[in-house]
């Protein structure tokens, strides 16, 4: 399934593209993560926890970096599971900043392929819970970057 | 992994328990939704906080406010109380059509609305009856319009102490009508694709005072509409408002795509059910 979407920072690009990269302060913008690990400049290992109602799940996972294009464009991949469910994730997401009026606009567009018994949830889910982590990530990245 | 099963006697000191274990405990009623989400392995709490122990909160009573419903009372004895029946028809018709009877006589009012399942049939109809849900907390006692008390999938305005007692109803004015339309895509006694509830009051000339539809199972939380619900104010239910009512709702509405339906053909089925609902209360009797 596809996820797309967009929110607008009241900040210039360059800093936006700069916190992208500060790994310690974006993690602590993302919605639920519990660590983030640098293996090299286009891999991280991190783990992230997902919660919707009652159900917790933790994906521990690997991120890969394969476009970068400063101040603009990256692109990548996303591996990871969740033991306890015996859930697997895997995708694929191109993110671009552009400038505009009211400062950055991010928007991203995520190819998500969840197997195991979280998939049994289905789209409306899925698609609902990233909306709400995006929200949120943008909500974070206003505070950390708008003064 | 074993799950200790815990069975407290009364509400204090399930919520006694609740703290004690946070987040490793799960409160557990008639199981219906508990138990299939235990199954699938989507929760693995190490206590299970059963209700089932718990006694005096079964019951459907008329009192000055409203229909009081105790929270642990049965789907099944819910739709056959007199009471009920004959306070709101729609609404013991509304838990007649949950699941099957197997269901029914095993699930509780408490735990369909703490479950939160955006595909269940009560919360539809409650919202639109203007139902409130009564916690118990470790401060005490709060009331939560169901309105607000969905606040996404499978997520309730419960804090994690707090326990689902009570659902209270108002007293409708003699003159209002209800209805509830449940559409299945699969199987008959499936979970709804679309679930509408209605509520609608006349004058004596027949001009709409009230209109209240509220659509489920379509849409994650129940949903109003009141810009389509205003067009009804003061006016008579003719064939073209009726149209243009059910047009709104969905135009307006963001419906989901699952199993039971496309985003799409749940827009073209709540304009065919959002009609016939209006015209059951218009037409129909109590």
């Amino acid at each position: 399934m596809q996820i797309k979407d967009s929110f607008v920072i009241n900040a210039s690009q360059e800093k936006v593209w700069e916190l992208l990269f500060d790994i310690p302060r974006l993690s602590k913008c993302v919605p639920g993560i519990e660590s983030v690990e640098v293996v090299d400049e286009k891999t991280y290992r991190g783990k992230l926890v997902v919660k919707v109602g009652p159900i917790k799940s933790q994906f521990s996972g690997v991120v890969t970096l394969t476009e970068v294009e400063p101040p603009q464009h990256i692109a990548g991949s996303v591996e990871g599971d969740d033991k306890a469910s015996a859930s697997s994730v895997k995708a694929g997401f191109s993110g671009t900043l552009t400038s505009v009026a009211a400062g950055t606009e991010a928007a991203f567009v995520v190819d998500l392929n969840l197997r195991g018994r979280l998939a049994q949830f289905g789209g409306p889910v899925i698609s609902a819970t990233a909306k709400k982590m995006t929200a949120e990530f943008a909500k974070n990245l206003r505070a950390e970057l708008e003064h | 992994m074993s799950i200790d099963f815990l069975e407290p006697t009364d509400f204090s000191e399930a919520m006694a328990l609740l703290s004690e274990y946070g987040d490793d405990a799960k409160v557990i009623a008639g199981g219906t939704s508990v138990v299939l989400m235990l199954q699938q392995k989507l929760i693995a709490p190490n206590v299970l906080v059963s209700l089932g122990r718990i006694e005096g909160w079964d019951y459907v009573r008329l009192e000055p406010d409203g229909l009081h419903i105790g929270a642990l009372t049965h789907l099944r004895d819910a739709e056959r109380s007199p009471v009920l029946r004959q306070f709101c028809p729609a609404l013991a018709y509304t838990f007649s059509v949950v699941g099957n009877v197997r269901v029914r006589n095993q699930a509780t009012l408490g735990g369909n609305l703490s479950a939160a399942d955006y595909a269940a049939d009560p919360p539809a109809m409650l919202t639109v009856l203007g139902a409130r849900a009564r916690l118990l907390g470790p401060g005490g006692t709060r009331e939560v319009p169901l309105s607000e008390f969905f606040l996404g999938f499978y997520t309730t305005a419960l804090e994690p102490e707090e326990i689902l007692t009570e659902v209270i109803i108002p007293v409708l004015p003699e003159t209002a009508r209800a209805a509830y339309f449940k559409y299945t895509s699969l199987s008959a006694e499936g979970r709804p694709c679309v679930a509408i509830g209605a509520l609608a009051d006349f004058d004596s000339d027949g001009k709409c005072k009230d209109l209240r539809i509220a659509v489920g199972a379509a849409v994650e939380t129940p949903q109003r509409v009141e810009s389509a619900e205003a067009l009804a104010y003061g006016q008579t239910l003719t064939g073209e408002l009726v149209a243009a009512i059910s047009e709104e709702y969905a135009r307006t509405l963001d419906t989901l795509s699952d199993v039971r339906g496309s985003a799409w053909y749940r827009k073209e089925m709540i304009r065919v059910f959002v009609k016939r609902a209006l015209e059951e209360v218009r037409d129909g009797h109590r």
